[in-house]
């Protein structure tokens, strides 16, 4: 045969076949997959609270981050009877790396009740952050009066970065569900 | 090139012609994945499935494979069998898959797949191949897991064992926790160990040749004396 | 074994590498004794007996794993006893070795972590390349990297720490303290003689300052260690410090700090100057001393570690092989070029370290930034009035 008609007949045929099995194989394998990413964001979540949880549905309109650079995610949890909205927030501190962290707000007291590190990839100043609680010692308040501010103990510039994103948090959870837009 | 027995084919690659410890082939996937034996398990059974489907094809079809595309095509069905692998391990041992992370996409680039590809599998029949494909794999799957072995016993304290499909830690037993030395779980440690453990599998092979040889002048001497 | 290429004349003197070590050996046990003093004085009795001890298994374990290395070639000489094993290991001072891992180590380290440091820094840093002579990074060093980044979180360095309380935070120093307070001079609570004498907790025999530097001159003048590679080392730390000191508002204050803390200069008068890991001529002493001073800043300032003596020594000796056949065997000895090149190279380092004064705090001198009250706040519920927003 030719050569110019043995290559691409060869060529065809060997691509042919691979992607055959390949296509075959991903979408065997596609299914599970999504099972395993759910599983994996129901366990994320579920380290948050003790106990059953369960994941509701939220309003298109209440998942619209365009103007709140720092918030990827908001989910709604029951859990033992109240509801929580869940933030997974990054912070932006170009120097010391990015944190992702969860943090969820108590929708009847308005409280934060429970904060969580997903993952960080920071030189060491976010390590700080790792079990603390949001609650009961997150910051320290130094000096007194005019000239007082608050930080936690030992990280200087990360904490900075992390009230950026729990404030727009905050700002989102004021503008959507306070007020009994529960 | 004389003909190999079947056996040959077979136990060469294990221990004589080990592909990472003689021939120091494609250790870059060795240092990075051998800091548990989890891993290193995982690791070795995908190469070993790597080497057997890419052998048994490219024997297949070595009668019809044209002289001027051959490597692109070895490679481009490298590729497809380990994407194949990849996703089947992230659908089914998704905590394995994500531990090992982008070594089993660097499978592709190995140099040992692609050695045997081209040195042995597009010239012998393919039962040869698939012995040899196997034969390869094991080697390169004992050798990890000796690594594996000395880095996690020394880096971690002992070894612990997790089911790769669910992700549950099977068993731990942890004997040397209190004097771990967490350096030989990271990069430094483990070039560390791996020229030991090189520097020892050296040592033994002189030691074996030396007293081959020492065996040999014995039985020439006992030969000559016969003879007189 | 590395060759004189020094040119002839030779003069033959009485003076063997033998006398030179010994030398160096004293010098050792002096700073030995400084710390032993110390330690019986200002903590109590136990953490003075293991400032002795930690001494002692160093030096015997290193040279009982030296000897270990030479009994296969002894086996194979004509008389072995053990008086030639023993004439083996004294000429190849592994012992020197030993004393000074101990000395970097500080005083509550555990009897197991200085056996194993001191096999890996024999075995890896020095047997494995050949013996004494022959090995490229100093095996000191190697031995303190290893326990740095083992053993690092189980270290207790001892006494009070410098606050005054009991050290409860395992493997924190003055050093690693200070670099997490973003190197502000206020955060800094150990009064300014405390540091220059050694009166912190630090490593075993690296707070002793003024001891260091006369102990440092001494072996200068006699000859046993090279000064211009402890001067260049020195100038280059002292100068990127007080650029970066110019940033608060006491910089000669803050240079002195950052000399006195840290090991640099137990690191300069000790561990660069060891003659066999370091080049042999004098232009590449002066290069060898800036650029271990310029990575040591570096990796204090830009660097995740504040422990950068031990790492800018080992990249140096990497560097000596090549410094040495760049410079080895030339004959000009213009003074002109030579100071047109460290000038140029010193000058490309010091304006890289104008960058480290990003991060620094400037902490004004009359805000006092202990805490007052630990009065914890909650965040409250979000209302127009409490919540700040960050514009960008």
């Amino acid at each position: 045969m030719n050569k110019f008609v043995k290559l691409p007949l060869f060529l065809g045929g060997v691509s042919l076949i691979f992607c055959t099995t390949l296509a075959i194989v991903v979408n065997f394998c596609k299914p599970q997959m999504e099972k395993n990413e759910q599983k994996k964001t129901e366990e994320a979540y579920a380290s948050l609270y003790e106990g059953e949880i369960n994941i509701l549905d939220l309003d298109e309109k209440y998942l619209d981050f365009k103007d709140y650079s720092q918030i990827k995610d908001l989910k709604k949890i029951e859990h033992e009877g109240k509801n929580s909205y869940v933030y997974s927030l990054t912070t932006q501190d170009p120097q010391s790396g990015t944190v992702s962290f969860m943090l969820g707000i108590d929708s009847e007291a308005n409280k934060v009740d429970a904060y969580t590190v997903v993952a960080n990839n920071n030189s060491g100043y976010a390590k700080q952050f790792e079990n603390v609680d949001a609650v009961k010692d997150a910051l320290v308040k130094y000096g007194d009066g005019e000239g007082s501010f608050y930080r936690t103990a030992g990280a200087t510039k990360t904490e900075n970065a992390m009230k950026y994103a729990v404030n727009q948090a905050f700002l989102h959870y004021r503008n959507n569900f306070m007020g009994g837009n529960n | 090139m004389e003909k190999q027995s079947k056996k040959s084919i077979f136990i060469n690659p294990l221990i004589k012609e080990n592909a990472i410890l003689i021939n120091l082939l494609g250790m870059c996937p060795v240092l990075g994945v051998t800091t548990s034996i989890n891993n290193a398990l995982g690791m070795g059974v995908a190469v070993i499935l790597v080497l057997f489907c890419t052998n048994t094809f490219i024997s297949l079809i070595r009668k019809w494979v044209p002289d001027e595309v051959r490597i692109p095509v070895f490679i481009v069905i490298i590729a497809c069998f380990v994407t194949m692998i990849e996703y089947l391990m992230k659908a089914f041992t998704p905590d394995l898959a994500s531990n090992l992370g982008l070594f089993i996409p660097m499978i592709t680039v190995n140099c040992i797949i692609l050695g045997r590809a081209e040195a042995f599998a597009s010239k012998n029949t393919v039962v040869d191949s698939m012995l040899d494909g196997l034969g390869t794999g094991i080697g390169f799957l004992g050798s990890c897991l000796l690594l594996a072995f000395f880095r996690e016993v020394l880096g971690t304290g002992g070894i612990s064992f997790n089911n790769p499909f669910t992700g549950k830690q099977l068993f731990s037993f942890l004997p040397l926790e209190a004097i771990k030395m967490p350096i030989f779980v990271q990069t430094s440690g483990a070039f560390m160990m791996f020229g030991l453990i090189l520097g020892v599998f050296f040592a033994i092979q002189l030691k074996i040749e030396e007293s081959k040889k020492l065996k040999e002048k014995k039985a020439k001497e006992n030969l000559a004396k016969e003879v007189k | 074994m590395k060759l004189a290429i020094n040119p002839n004349p030779y003069v033959r003197s009485p003076r063997s590498t033998f006398k030179i070590m010994m030398e160096l050996l004293l010098g050792l046990l002096v700073v030995w004794l400084c710390s032993i003093i110390y330690y019986f004085t200002k903590g109590n009795a136990k953490e003075g007996l293991f400032a002795i001890i930690n001494v002692l298994i160093s030096v015997l374990s290193c040279s009982l794993v030296e000897i270990l290395f030479f009994i296969p070639k002894w086996k194979q000489e004509a008389n072995h006893d053990i008086k030639s094993l023993l004439k083996k290991e004294l000429n190849s001072f592994g012992y020197i070795t030993g004393i000074i891992l101990a000395l970097l180590m500080p005083v509550g380290v555990a009897w197991w972590q200085i056996i194993i440091c001191s096999i890996v820094a024999i075995v890896v840093g020095k047997m494995l390349f050949g013996g004494f002579g022959h090995n490229i990074f100093n095996p000191a060093i190697v031995g303190r990297i290893f326990a740095l980044i083992c053993f690092n979180t189980s270290f207790s360095y001892g006494l009070k720490d410098f606050n005054g309380s009991e050290s409860i935070n395992a493997g924190a120093t003055i050093l690693t303290e200070w670099a997490g307070n973003g190197w502000d001079l206020h955060a800094f609570n150990t009064p300014k003689w405390d540091v220059v004498l050694g009166n912190y907790a630090g490593a075993l025999g690296e707070t002793f300052s003024i001891v260091l530097v006369i102990v440092g001159i001494i072996l200068c003048i006699r000859k046993v260690i090279d000064y211009r590679i402890c001067l260049s080392y020195l100038v280059m730390c002292s100068l990127s410090a007080l650029i970066v000191g110019c940033r608060t508002y006491y910089p000669i204050k803050f240079m002195i700090y950052q000399i006195c803390t840290g090991g640099i200069l137990f690191g300069a008068v000790f561990c660069l100057t060891d003659p066999v890991t370091s080049p042999t001529t004098p232009l590449g002493k002066i290069l060898f001393g800036s650029i271990a001073g310029f990575v040591t800043m570096l990796i204090r300032f830009r660097g995740s570690s504040a422990e950068g003596v031990a790492y800018s020594i080992l990249t140096v000796n990497m560097l000596t092989p090549l410094i040495d056949n760049l410079l080895a065997g030339r004959t000009t000895d213009k003074f002109k070029t030579k100071a047109i090149v460290i000038g140029a190279i010193s000058l490309v380092f010091l304006l890289i370290s104008c960058s480290y004064t990003i991060g620094v705090k400037q902490s004004d001198p009359d805000v006092n930034l202990k805490p007052v009250s630990k009065e914890v706040v909650e965040y409250h519920e979000p209302s127009l009035e409490n919540l700040e927003v960050y514009y960008e």
